[in-house]
């Protein structure tokens, strides 16, 4: 009951925490951006409207929304409180470390996840998607938002400037080495999701290297890491 | 919750033993031994002395480089339960700016497992004069405010430890004097009440036991009239500028007023004495004796940081 109790006062402190009018706003022109750049898309003709949608749901949604999304309100989870020193009224109390750690992932997701499935679903329609194509991407999308936040909440903790190092590794691993094979593409949560979206929408991908339960345990691994992640370092940091 | 800790009986309240504290090649605190028990317990020394990281290693939120930390008998980095113990008061006036102070505190409360997180944090509110009801939230508080609030956050959980870094900055008059009482009562109920302060006469005010710490060393331990009498029997500089200040300089000297005379330039002399009310009484004579005439009298050390510098001299 008290660890419950915990949990809720922690995740409505976090969910406060991330929710700046800047950053929702910044995320909000992002996602019109998107719709209407999906929408002047599917005013052009195509031969393979299911290739395309694939190609959108990579560039649009899994390169740009779900990072952006992610990075934004992942490493404002701990980032805020540690930047201005206020991580300490939580870490001084005998509070189990999984549930702040429990705490902090959830209020990410509970941010950085509708705003993803409402765009791609949105960038979907406007690109005149059928039905099969907008659930596998919206599905894949999501699965990749999931892993990413779950990244960028423990990068907020255990690095200052998490922004910063957030963009790197975006541009490093997830446009980078995805492109490597199976080999180093293994570690890119861009790989795995597209690998799902070309699976059951039956189209190409330049990242695609896995089959979708291998894709999905991948994307499962990489949240379970780094949730782990989130609670060590909690265990063993130092509090200003 | 399961598991709760236990304070283990006769240890001390906090206890460290050889503690260092290292940050790159800056040693912040080096080899530091001290048991604190109930009531006040002042760390007094100059900005950048090492006082806040002491207070941090006194309740885990540092590790120490070197040596041991205990809160009740045990190590506040790998027990974590041991927090239900201790609460800080920080420096910094930095809050969750868009909470209410009733619900800032609640949290405080409720992750400090209290019973009734709410009413313990109503509570703790009147006692450090807030209003529990008002609605505004923290961002727009006023320094003084947010400071009391802090103290709130604190006492929420009922702690028998409570570390406070510099607890009166930004408090006026009248918020000095409660906040002073409110630490001093919690002090008297049994409680170990560390404070941290750069000024002696905010120190004086809570009739506490004194650390006086200096270069990340503990300098000297006692009370404040201890130290104040450290102040006194120290030798004393002063600056005296006079029109021959070379002839009042050699005759102080051969009078034994002073130990010491360094000329600074025709017209000023630094000197160095152990008796400053003999040197106040006598300097006037003499210089009227020798015809000369002293323009300006200026101690150079009447302040805390020479009783620092001084004490970590003499060790």
């Amino acid at each position: 009951m008290n660890g419950w109790s915990s949990f809720r006062a922690l995740f409505g402190l976090f969910v406060d925490t991330a929710r700046t009018t800047f950053r929702i706003g910044g995320f909000v022109v992002a996602g019109v951006l998107a719709v209407v750049v999906a929408w002047r898309l599917g005013t052009q003709p195509t031969e393979d409207a299911t290739q395309r949608a694939a190609d959108v749901a990579d560039v649009i949604g899994i390169s740009f929304l779900a990072p952006l999304a992610s990075l934004i309100f992942g490493t404002a989870m701990f980032g805020d409180l540690a930047d201005d020193d206020t991580l300490v009224y939580l870490w001084l109390r005998p509070t189990p470390r999984y549930l702040i750690s429990a705490a902090a992932h959830s209020a990410a997701l509970v941010a950085s996840l509708p705003a993803v499935v409402v765009s791609i679903a949105a960038v979907q329609i406007a690109l005149g998607s059928p039905l099969g194509i907008i659930l596998a991407t919206v599905g894949a999308t999501a699965a990749a938002t999931v892993a990413a936040t779950s990244v960028f909440v423990a990068l907020g903790l255990i690095t200052k400037r998490a922004l910063v190092w957030g963009i790197a590794y975006v541009l490093i691993v997830e446009q980078f080495l995805a492109r490597g094979g199976s080999g180093l593409g293994s570690i890119s949560i861009r790989s795995a999701s597209m690998s799902i979206i070309a699976h059951f929408t039956d189209s190409e991908s330049a990242v695609a290297w896995f089959g979708p339960w291998r894709s999905m345990a991948m994307l499962i691994v990489v949240s379970v890491v780094a949730r782990a992640v989130t609670v060590w370092a909690l265990r063993h940091r130092e509090v200003a | 919750m399961s598991g709760a800790v236990t304070a283990i009986a006769g240890a001390p309240m906090v206890s460290l033993v050889n503690v260092s504290r290292r940050y790159g090649n800056v040693v912040a605190c080096s080899e530091v031994s001290v048991d604190i028990g109930p009531g006040v317990t002042a760390l007094l020394g100059p900005n950048g002395a090492g006082k806040s990281t002491l207070l941090r290693l006194c309740c885990g939120l540092t590790r120490p480089s070197e040596g041991v930390v205990r809160i009740h008998g045990h190590d506040p980095r790998s027990e974590r339960r041991v927090n239900r113990f201790v609460s800080i008061v920080p420096q910094h006036q930095r809050l969750f700016p868009r909470m209410t102070a009733l619900r800032f505190v609640a949290l405080a409360g409720t992750l400090g497992q209290v019973d009734d997180p709410v009413a313990a944090a109503r509570a703790s509110l009147t006692a450090v004069d807030l209003d529990p009801e008002d609605r505004r939230t923290m961002e727009h508080y006023s320094n003084g405010m947010r400071q009391r609030v802090k103290i709130a956050q604190a006492l929420v959980t009922g702690p028998s430890i409570i570390v406070a870094d510099e607890p009166l900055n930004g408090l006026d008059p009248r918020q000095r004097s409660s906040m002073i009482a409110t630490l001093r009562g919690l002090g008297e109920q049994g409680r170990a009440v560390i404070i941290s302060s750069h000024v002696l006469d905010e120190v004086e005010r809570f009739d506490s036991r004194v650390l006086v710490m200096a270069q990340g060393r503990l300098a000297a331990e006692g009370s404040v009239s201890g130290i104040r009498d450290l102040m006194d029997d120290r030798p004393h500089r002063i600056r005296i500028v006079a029109d021959h200040a070379d002839r009042l300089g050699a005759s102080l000297l051969v009078e034994s007023l002073v130990r010491e005379v360094i000329l600074s330039d025709e017209r000023t002399i630094d000197v160095a004495t152990d008796d400053v009310a003999t040197l106040a009484r006598r300097l006037a004579p003499s210089a009227s004796r020798l015809g000369v005439v002293v323009e300006e009298i200026r101690p150079l050390d009447d302040d805390l940081d020479s009783v620092f510098r001084y004490l970590i001299e003499r060790r």
